[in-house]
């Protein structure tokens, strides 16, 4: 229960950052692949490649951008790389997909899963979550984020995490479900945490 | 056990908030070190011996009270919360941190449980951090070699840590209400830690908590919260709109649901019913009814925190709420003021202590806290 170890401490932009070794990081390794074939080939374990790859469809099935028209997809994507949302959709789960109608009856348009990105096999511990990726018009592969991982699939590059945190679409329904009791703005109360028998 | 006085370091305040402790003062001072306390080592080791005594009763009392939908009732939990909390504790959903307050009087005394902050303890970065920062730049300049009983930041390192390899890291959400400086500094303190050792972590308001229409809860940017720490009470968030939509939820959470158990001070009284002769337990029983306790008695209600509704069973009972009866003990007191120890418990091993000081004997949110030492071992 004594002596912890030299605990060195920094306040970065308002938040204390506390630094210890070995137990930091903020870059990540991701590896990217066309597919999960070619994951194995590059000496991945395949059941690991296939998880990856249906998490990473998954992701896509909830993430990827929408656009109303094809060619309004096909300007950020290039041409071939768009097809209707319900069509990929329903190739992926093998569901109908009414949600991806608009209100006028047409189909929203997505890009099309190109490939994927999960975390490196030599890091597991880094925890990152596999995602699509899609080839934008100027030939750079993207995340549903945006976030650019180069020209060319079946390599490994080092990010920043904040890049590659996975995004989802709208499907909240209700918020504020928790605390709702609790006014806003409280100045000088104390809440949950603070000293006393709390 | 000994309270000693001491000169602040002259820039202390500047010290304190850039490691994060932003609610040094409110109205009266909080943060006080103008004055320790010092123990000896074998003083501490007491205290550890207790507190590892005491989280072995505590989980005792939880598997006797999820057995029975009555003990569950008597602890002041709803009975359409009880299958929540007992499918937490038979799957053994990990726990992360709490804090026994224990009146300790120095020397052989027997520390006794005034209570258990097992649901959202106050004070812990005070506690991990920056008392322990207060050691090296000062502690050690007043008593070369000087200790603290302290690893609670490394426990917790440790056991997210292991939470990581358990659960294969990934997201995890860190929500408290955020216009509380302490809610807000505490809440990135425990991201911060988990952040650097597995998970991917998100800061957000309790309030901001949104859910699908299949059920998941959300954040504000729409991602699933599949892991959440949440600084606030379980019996508030089970009274609240989203509780309907916990049994089904798949998601897990620091502190998990079976600790509301422990939470309610009705667990005090359950703890003296299963352990009636224990060294470290002092009477209790549900107020209103039959018992055998002896005056002087004190009346704590279920769910009070920062001292309220704690007060000598002889003054009038409040109504509306349910209480437990406790015998009183004695705290440490020097006659001007009376100190309370807090030992802290990561991942159910105890962890380090801390010390707040009060004018009268109840511990109100205007007690201070104070550093400690432990003087080295004698030859």
């Amino acid at each position: 229960m004594r002596r912890s170890k030299k605990i060195s401490v920094t306040l970065t932009s308002g938040v204390v950052a506390v630094a210890m070794a070995g137990c930091s990081p903020e870059q990540v390794d991701i590896s990217t692949f066309t597919s999960a074939d070619q994951c194995a080939a590059m000496g991945n374990a395949l059941d690991a490649c296939e998880a990856s790859f249906a998490a990473a469809q998954e992701n896509h099935v909830q993430a990827a951008p929408r656009f109303e028209s094809r060619l309004d997809c096909e300007a950020e994507f290039g041409a071939q790389n768009c097809a209707p949302a319900e069509a990929q959709i329903a190739a992926m789960t093998g569901e109908e997909q009414p949600q991806q109608q608009q209100a006028s009856g047409g189909s929203f348009f997505m890009p099309l899963m190109l490939g994927y990105m999960m975390g490196s096999a030599l890091a597991p511990r880094q925890a990152v979550a596999a995602q699509p990726l899609y080839r934008t018009a100027g030939g750079n592969y993207t995340t549903p984020a945006g976030t650019n991982v180069g020209r060319s699939l079946g390599g490994t590059q080092t990010v920043a995490r904040s890049s590659v945190r996975p995004a989802t679409s709208a499907r909240t329904v209700s918020r504020g479900g928790f605390g709702s009791n609790q006014a806003r703005g409280v100045t000088s109360s104390r809440g949950y945490g603070s000293s006393g028998m709390g | 056990m000994q309270r000693l006085a001491t000169e602040p370091r002259p820039t202390w305040q500047q010290i304190v908030e850039a490691e994060g402790l932003v609610w040094h003062t409110d109205e009266v001072p909080y943060w006080s070190e103008d004055r320790y306390y010092a123990f000896e080592d074998a003083e501490a080791e007491v205290i550890e011996a207790a507190t590892a005594e005491l989280i072995a009763r505590c989980y005792d009392a939880v598997d006797y009270a999820v057995a029975k939908p009555e003990r569950l009732t008597n602890l002041g939990i709803p009975e359409e919360h009880h299958a929540l909390v007992r499918g937490s504790w038979q799957r053994q959903d990990p726990d992360l941190m709490g804090r026994f307050d224990l009146a300790y009087c120095g020397g052989e005394d027997t520390p006794k449980l005034l209570e258990y902050n097992a649901d959202t303890p106050a004070a812990l970065l005070e506690s991990a951090v920056v008392q322990w920062d207060w050691l090296e730049g000062k502690g050690r300049r007043v008593v070369t070699d000087a200790d603290q009983a302290n690893s609670v930041h490394e426990a917790l390192e440790s056991a997210f840590t292991k939470l990581a390899e358990m659960s294969g890291g990934g997201l995890m959400h860190f929500a408290a209400l955020r216009d509380y400086p302490e809610d807000a500094g505490t809440a990135d303190y425990v991201a911060d830690v988990a952040g650097q050792c597995g998970f991917e972590v998100v800061a957000m308001d309790l309030r901001d908590i949104g859910v699908t229409a299949d059920g998941y809860f959300t954040d504000l940017e729409e991602r699933t919260i599949q892991r959440l720490w949440k600084l606030y009470p379980w019996e508030e968030m089970l009274a609240e709109p989203f509780a309907a939509n916990l049994a089904a939820a798949s998601i897990a959470f620091l502190e998990p649901p079976w600790k509301l158990v422990l939470s309610s001070k009705a667990s005090l009284a359950l703890l003296h019913h299963l352990f009636p002769d224990h060294p470290n337990i002092l009477p209790a029983a549900l107020d209103g009814e039959d018992n055998a306790l002896s005056a002087p008695l004190i009346r704590k209600s279920f769910f009070g925190r920062q001292g309220t509704d704690v007060a000598p069973a002889v003054e009038p009972r409040m109504p509306g709420k349910d209480y437990i009866l406790q015998a009183e003990t004695k705290t440490w007191t020097d006659g001007a003021r009376h100190a309370v120890i807090g030992s802290w418990v990561v991942a159910g091993a105890p962890a380090g202590m801390m010390v707040r000081e009060s004018i009268g004997p109840i511990t109100t949110g205007d007690a201070r806290f104070v550093p400690h030492l432990l003087y080295p071992p004698r030859p």
